[in-house]
């Protein structure tokens, strides 16, 4: 087969889903209205193409003795020396990942147009996902880090926009948020390491088998290590970051599923896979991302156990299952990561759609028994002394403190502070202003709208509406 | 230099603010300040295109040269500053925007492409004082007797004093001195860290519309420009940096922990400015770029967010961010536009800010080895004020007071915007 069909299937992977969501996205705009079927049929239609173009892409590599391909779509810009390549690579990680990716995506599409029927948010949930998608096989298959940090982008807002679905009730919306603030505070971490790569090595582009350029000095190998960590454990809901996930399951259940259960949350692992060969040669990073891994193994294997929800026991699940990836890809057991990561991803994703009927599979699985499931954990009563139990049931509960340290302590005196500079500042400028009187209500543009939304005339009203 | 092209510009905006000025009707006149502005957008990007086919090969008028449109970094600012003005006059709330404040809008308009149709000290100096002027004159005409044009004036006049004494020194020889006085005076314009205390009280309190029309005036970038990248030691330079990095992040952390929606875009607007000073203070020309691009970017993006705060805001009264309580379902395109805008200007990937953010970060690097995390930093809070803004103001809540979605003049406008900070990523033109 050609390189010119070799290139058409490798952009088509990233193409499609988001060629996809600018039809739907532009349509909706102009106010176009179509029917659920369609708008579902678009988007699977565009994730199964995506997917059969990985899966063929894969076959002729694979029967060609190809171990790499590397496509350019362009040159975003280049001003002076600085080059944005849309550069795309397929090799056995980024598409054995980006398969999954479309595979998925385009399960849950069809999954959800049952799901979902008659929901008022149904474009905005295909759109989303849609987005999610294009955003995950950029990530997938970005054979420049600049380039992988766009889709990274593009995951994390689509999930926080996802986790607020149904915007009406406030407890999505403030879980949307923190999701959100913790990916934007981790995404830090992913820029800073590719500037910090670029400068010390000239390029962000990955090369040939070899991946990506490591650093000479092993303190530049161990920085960017590092940043890269903190970058996935935002996304991999590691700890201390990781009090987001549980909450994340506001969302409705086939976004749960892809998200949370299966891509977003591999998206940290998958980082960390992906350039590997940027700090494979700092043992230190190694050995954080082992810590890091095992510290959140046993506190959410401690903490999914008091769960009583199911679709909070399957996020400490997942978070469980990435914390062992995070190990083994410590350990330096590249494939077998890979593996686990694609075998959890499917797994978990089919729990989470089917958690909504557990009580109809429980009920059938007793009635197959003939008596009821018995209990879990017994074991732990018998290994766990009894004055450590109480204290691990209250650690599981308070869901290890990170929660309160965080909010409390962390997150809360910063913002006192900020807050009481910001007041200190306000009277500053108070005090220039000759001291007179603060009117904080007397604005401009609110005065008189403010007036028509509460008991002004319907002409009023109408006139602040129509500015 | 005398360039063509934002001359006709410059001088419809200002007849038209003549004939804006004398309508009764609110509606006539916002209807009459829409055509105004299409018009000049359309003009600037006709006469821009005309150039290409039939190039102008420039002359000189009294030892001035003339060109059909300003060179390098100015070359998109005049088709920027009309579709800014398009933005603020299609999308100001009538209650708060009679016909004499966009008279002022379209005054400022007219002044900041006069400022790319001569650019030359002593103009810039008048243009500089008559914008601000027109400002404070708008606030003295305000009825709220909140101090706030005394506010503007303790801060203004010392900035319009530095930058027309900086410019007669200039010209008679103290080159340097005399920059140094036109940079801080433009740096208290820029509401720079620490003489920044006159800015969000302005940005509460004063109209939307001149609020985002002084803002997104490109004198102050492109004088800074010039001077800092042809006349002053590259010391003072990253002086001028390392204030611009430090607001850009002081800024952006107020901005994130505001609990009002006004202030918090006061903050926004701020930490912008400070990224775009953090690269106008770089030496390599792939820092210009990024802030000339930044500005651009944030010029249409910040215009386009304040701009559905404002729209929101006459809908709905006093916005808070202390806890969500919007209906997205109500206003889904003014939602979409709003966050949209918001992630552009907070350099989000594929948005024309992302291209600005990214040369910034990328060249400070190499010239602030200890600075570099700064403008990451920014840009990664901002992103967080945006989200919370959009979150808190258009989700969480199930009631809601009525409010209607775009209205077709708004939806016009914000289409353009919208679609050109889009466009631009796909297609970045690098200055």
């Amino acid at each position: 087969m050609s390189a010119a069909v070799h290139r058409y299937l490798l952009i088509a992977i990233t193409g499609l889903p988001l060629g996809a969501f600018l039809v739907l996205a532009v349509l909706a705009w102009w106010g176009r209205r179509w029917a659920e079927r369609t708008i579902s049929t678009v988007v699977t239609l565009a994730f199964g193409l995506a997917t059969v173009s990985a899966l063929v892409l894969a076959g002729v590599m694979a029967c060609g003795g190809e171990r790499v391909l590397t496509v350019s779509a362009g040159t975003w810009s280049s001003p002076g020396e600085y080059r944005f390549d849309l550069l795309l690579v397929g090799d056995r990680l980024s598409i054995s990942f980006a398969v999954l990716t479309a595979l998925l995506a385009c399960i849950i599409g069809v999954f959800s147009q049952r799901y979902l029927h008659r929901e008022p948010g149904y474009l905005r949930f295909y759109l989303l996902l849609t987005l999610f998608g294009a955003g995950v096989e950029v990530v997938a298959l970005a054979g420049d880090l600049d380039l992988l940090f766009v889709g990274w982008e593009l995951a994390g807002l689509t999930s926080a926009l996802l986790i607020s679905f149904f915007h009406e009730r406030r407890k999505p919306v403030e879980h949307a948020l923190r999701a959100f603030l913790t990916y934007r505070a981790c995404d830090v971490g992913l820029l800073a390491a590719v500037v910090w790569l670029h400068h010390t090595t000239g390029t962000s582009t990955a090369g040939g088998t070899a991946g990506f350029a490591a650093p000479a000095a092993t303190g530049n190998a161990v920085l960017i290590g590092v940043l890269l960590l903190w970058a996935s454990m935002g996304k991999a809901a590691q700890v201390p970051l990781g009090g987001w996930l549980p909450r994340a399951m506001e969302g409705p259940t086939p976004s749960s599923a892809i998200f949370y259960g299966a891509i977003s949350v591999s998206l940290g692992p998958y980082l960390l896979l992906r350039t590997e060969s940027i700090w494979a040669g700092a043992p230190a990073v190694r050995i954080a991302i082992g810590v890091v891994g095992a510290l959140t193994v046993v506190h959410v294997a401690l903490v999914g156990r008091v769960q009583t929800d199911i679709k909070s026991a399957l996020a400490y699940a997942s978070m469980t299952q990435v914390g062992l990836i995070l190990v083994e890809i410590g350990l330096g057991l590249r494939y077998l990561a890979l593996a686990h990561l694609v075998a959890h991803a499917g797994l978990r994703s089919v729990q989470i759609l089917r958690s909504p009927s557990l009580i109809h599979d429980y009920h059938h699985l007793e009635r197959a028994m003939n008596r009821p499931l018995p209990r879990t954990g017994a074991h732990l009563e018998r290994l766990v002394p009894g004055p450590a139990q109480g204290w691990l049931y209250r650690y599981a509960l308070e869901r290890g403190y990170f929660d309160a340290w965080l909010r409390d302590h962390v997150i809360g005196g910063f913002v006192r502070l900020v807050r009481r500079a910001d007041s200190l500042d306000d009277r500053w400028a108070q005090r220039l202003s000759a001291g007179r009187a603060p009117a904080r209500t007397g604005l401009a543009d609110r005065r008189e709208a403010v007036t028509a939304g509460h008991g002004g005339s319907p002409g009023t009203r109408r006139k602040g509406q129509e500015s | 230099m005398i360039a063509l092209v934002p001359l006709p510009v410059a001088i419809l905006f200002l007849s038209v603010s003549f004939v804006v000025a004398r309508i009764t009707d609110r509606r006539a006149a916002r209807r009459t300040a829409v055509a105004c502005a299409t018009a000049a957008t359309a003009l600037s990007i006709g006469l821009s295109l005309t150039q290409r086919f039939a190039p102008f090969t420039g002359g000189r008028i009294g030892g001035l040269v003339v060109v059909a449109v300003p060179d390098g970094p100015a070359r998109h600012v005049v088709t920027v500053t009309c579709v800014v003005g398009l933005l603020v006059v299609a999308m100001s709330p009538l209650a708060s925007h009679p016909p004499a404040t966009l008279a002022g809008v379209l005054r400022l308009l007219a002044i900041s492409c006069g400022f790319l149709a001569v650019r030359h000290g002593g103009s810039a100096a008048v243009l500089w004082s008559l914008s601000a002027w027109l400002v404070w004159a708008e606030l003295r005409r305000r009825d709220g007797d909140d101090g706030l044009d005394r506010l503007f004036a303790v801060y203004h006049v010392p900035s319009v004093l530095l930058f027309c004494a900086g410019t007669v020194l200039t010209a008679t020889g103290s080159r340097e001195v005399g920059t140094v006085l036109v940079v801080l005076g433009i740096v208290i314009r820029f509401a720079v860290v620490p003489v920044h205390g006159w800015y969000p009280r302005f940005v509460e309190r004063a109209p939307m519309g001149v609020v985002v029309v002084f803002g997104a005036a490109p004198i102050g970038m492109l004088t800074q420009l010039e001077l800092l990248s042809t006349r002053l030691p590259a010391s003072f330079a990253h002086e001028v940096a390392l204030l611009g990095g430090l607001t850009a992040v002081v800024a952006a952390v107020f901005a994130v922990v505001q609990n009002g929606a006004r202030r918090a875009l006061a903050f926004l607007m701020m930490s912008q400015t400070g990224l775009i000073t953090f690269g106008l203070g770089g030496d390599s020309p792939l820092a210009a770029s990024g802030a000339v691009l930044t500005w651009q970017a944030s010029a249409l993006a910040l215009s386009g967010f304040a701009m559905a705060l404002a729209a929101l805001e006459a809908r709905r009264g006093t916005l808070s961010l202390a806890t969500p309580g919007g209906n997205f379902s109500r206003t889904p395109r003014l939602a979409v536009a709003f966050l949209l805008c918001g992630l552009a200007a907070a350099g989000f990937p594929l948005s024309l800010g992302f291209a600005g953010v990214h040369l910034l970060v990328h060249s400070s690097v190499v010239e602030f080895p200890l600075l570099w995390l700064a403008p990451i930093g920014a840009v990664a809070m901002n992103g967080m004020t945006v989200m919370r803004c959009f979150l808190t103001l258009f989700a969480g809540s199930r009631s809601h007071s009525g409010e209607g979605d775009l209205a077709p003049l708004e939806a016009y406008a914000l289409t353009i915007v919208v679609g050109t900070l889009l466009i631009g990523a796909a297609l970045p033109v690098i200055p």
